[in-house]
């Protein structure tokens, strides 16, 4: 470092960084997510919260799993509040530019992975398989719905009691363009199918259940069942 | 300190590698707008729902800028992907380098906030690079800019602020951090077998081959290693920052040591494989692509340049091991 005096543009610019790297610190901070009530139902939370309290009783802090549970919603309602409010006033330019931070990537990995399934019956037909995920045999429109958008758009919530409303129009959106292609097609049926990954020592575990199924006829087309 | 902090930020460099960053970032969002029309998306993804596509934004309270400008039909999604594709080419080409940096962060921003769970990480990343270059100077060299500007593809041969590329690094180091520090679930930890990598690769949303047989031995132990390097890599990322933003006073024992072995690249590798294994197992999209292409951003200049003139010394010499005789 030199000992020539700093310009001006120099010092103003260090204060803008400085800013920057401040409101972006804000963000960035690796504070829980606020975990509810409902999140803590699906079986991976229960597993979680109740390896960790394991753990925790294991090195002398005696915790049940039901109060860990409660624990883990009340502290991260309030980190997460707090953090909220940090943010608060950055919000509008964040949401401008459509920066920010924030990298769990992975944080929690999935033992119960749903897997997308989409069905059709065709006219006095049963139902048959059109799409199951990394099915060789029933891959139709493989490309476009792996693709990374579009997968956003029905993968995830699988633990949520009813689907989620992106899951709805992405069946509907799936549903009318089969039945514009396919005239013969008088039902498509979209669902999850969640199967459960076991690791070694673990028995195997090959049941499937079946969540968020949506069934659209063609001649309402729009979705007549949805089972959670 | 201050003195110190504001001395970091005021380093000039030659434009290189913003230029390398510039480019490719720009044709990886290029490459993915592209995919987004080969695959017929375009009106699906940015359209609302009255209109046949998957968007609701139309409906809510805060209606997106560009819903609110021109509509939620069909025409406003195609010109919208039009401004995408367009503005990530014309980066790349570093024609009005900083406008389109900004104006591709602004629609990018857009596309976003009509269809957010279309949005992933590496979107957001990606922007905030774009939001960086758009205040630098990453035209300056390999660009139609400096074409007519100075009326060579390379430029004027001026240094430029070097403060983009030490902020790319710092967002780098913060993503890598963060993402190691929230890991919390127990199959990240050695309680939980070090198994994450094992169930990541089973999630049918993820993989992008069946990898069920990863449960036999040795290749369950290889992904059980590959979690604990995961692991201790993130969360000790922060010693890169060494290298690039060097405290003051004389450096420790530690700090020679980083700098006699160049430890900072041990870091650096180990996360250019780590994406290059997710690219090749993992249906991520553009997410290992996009890291990437930003990891010039660790080289300096002159490291560059001193690579390249290796490179090319060792791939002109003749059979027999004697250089070329220089032009």
């Amino acid at each position: 470092m030199s000992d020539q005096p700093l310009s001006r543009r120099a010092w103003i610019r260090a204060l803008l960084i400085t800013l920057a790297i401040g409101v972006h610190g804000i963000y960035a901070a690796p504070v829980p997510h606020i975990v509810t009530k409902e999140q803590l139902k699906n079986p991976v939370s229960r597993d979680e919260v109740a390896t960790w309290a394991d753990r925790l009783t294991a090195i002398g802090y005696t915790i049940d799993t039901d109060t860990l549970g409660q624990r883990v919603v009340e502290v991260s309602g309030q980190i997460g509040g707090l953090h909220r409010s940090l943010k608060l006033p950055f919000i509008p330019w964040m949401r401008l530019t459509g920066t920010g931070q924030g990298w769990a990537l992975f944080a929690n990995p999935d033992t119960h992975p749903g897997r997308l399934s989409i069905r059709i019956r065709r006219e006095g037909g049963a139902m048959e398989d059109l799409y199951l995920q990394l099915d060789p045999e029933h891959d139709w429109w493989r490309s476009r719905l792996a693709y990374r958008r579009l997968r956003g758009c029905w993968s995830a919530g699988g633990f949520s009691k009813r689907p989620r409303s992106i899951y709805r129009r992405f069946s509907q959106w799936i549903a009318d363009r089969i039945f514009a292609v396919a005239p013969d097609v008088v039902e498509v049926q979209v669902r999850t199918l969640r199967t459960h990954t076991t690791l070694p020592g673990e028995p195997p575990d090959d049941r499937v259940e079946k969540r968020h199924v949506i069934t659209i006829q063609r001649d309402s087309s729009r979705a007549v069942g949805v089972k959670p | 300190m201050i003195r110190w902090w504001v001395e970091l930020w005021d380093r000039r460099e030659a434009p290189t590698i913003l230029a390398i960053v510039r480019i490719g970032l720009g044709l990886v969002l290029f490459a993915d707008f592209m995919t987004v029309w080969g695959l017929g998306l375009v009106e699906t993804l940015w359209t609302d729902t009255a209109h046949g596509g998957l968007s609701q934004a139309s409906g809510i309270s805060r209606v997106p800028l560009w819903y609110q400008l021109f509509g939620a039909g069909p025409a406003s999604a195609r010109a919208l992907h039009a401004g995408l594709v367009l503005t990530s080419f014309t980066l790349a080409l570093g024609w009005f380098s900083r406008s389109s940096a900004l104006l591709l962060m602004l629609l990018y921003a857009q596309s976003s906030a009509i269809l957010p769970e279309a949005d992933r990480a590496i979107d957001m990343l990606l922007r905030n690079v774009l939001m960086i270059l758009a205040c630098s100077r990453c035209g300056a060299i390999w660009s139609l800019d400096a074409i007519v500007r100075t009326g060579h593809v390379s430029g004027d041969g001026q240094p430029i602020e070097a403060w983009p590329r030490y902020l790319i690094v710092l967002q780098l180091v913060v993503m890598y951090f963060t993402a190691g520090v929230q890991k919390y679930g127990q199959h990240w930890w050695p309680w939980g077998g070090n198994s994450a990598l094992y169930v990541i690769l089973n999630d049918w949303a993820y993989a992008k081959y069946r990898f069920g047989w990863l449960i036999h031995q040795p290749f369950y132990a290889f992904t059980q290693l590959s979690v604990f390097v995961t692991m201790f890599f993130q969360w000790t990322y922060p010693v890169v920052l060494l290298h690039y933003f060097p405290p003051r006073g004389a450096p420790g024992i530690f700090r020679r040591w980083m700098a006699r072995w160049q430890a900072h690249w041990v870091w650096i590798g180990v996360g250019a494989l780590f994406h290059l294994a997710i690219a090749s197992t993992m249906a991520l999209g553009i997410f290992p692509w996009g890291m990437l292409v930003l990891y010039p951003a660790y080289l300096h200049p002159d490291e560059a340049a001193a690579l390249f003139r290796r490179a090319r010394g060792r791939w002109s010499r003749t059979p027999d091991g004697i250089p070329s005789p220089s032009p």
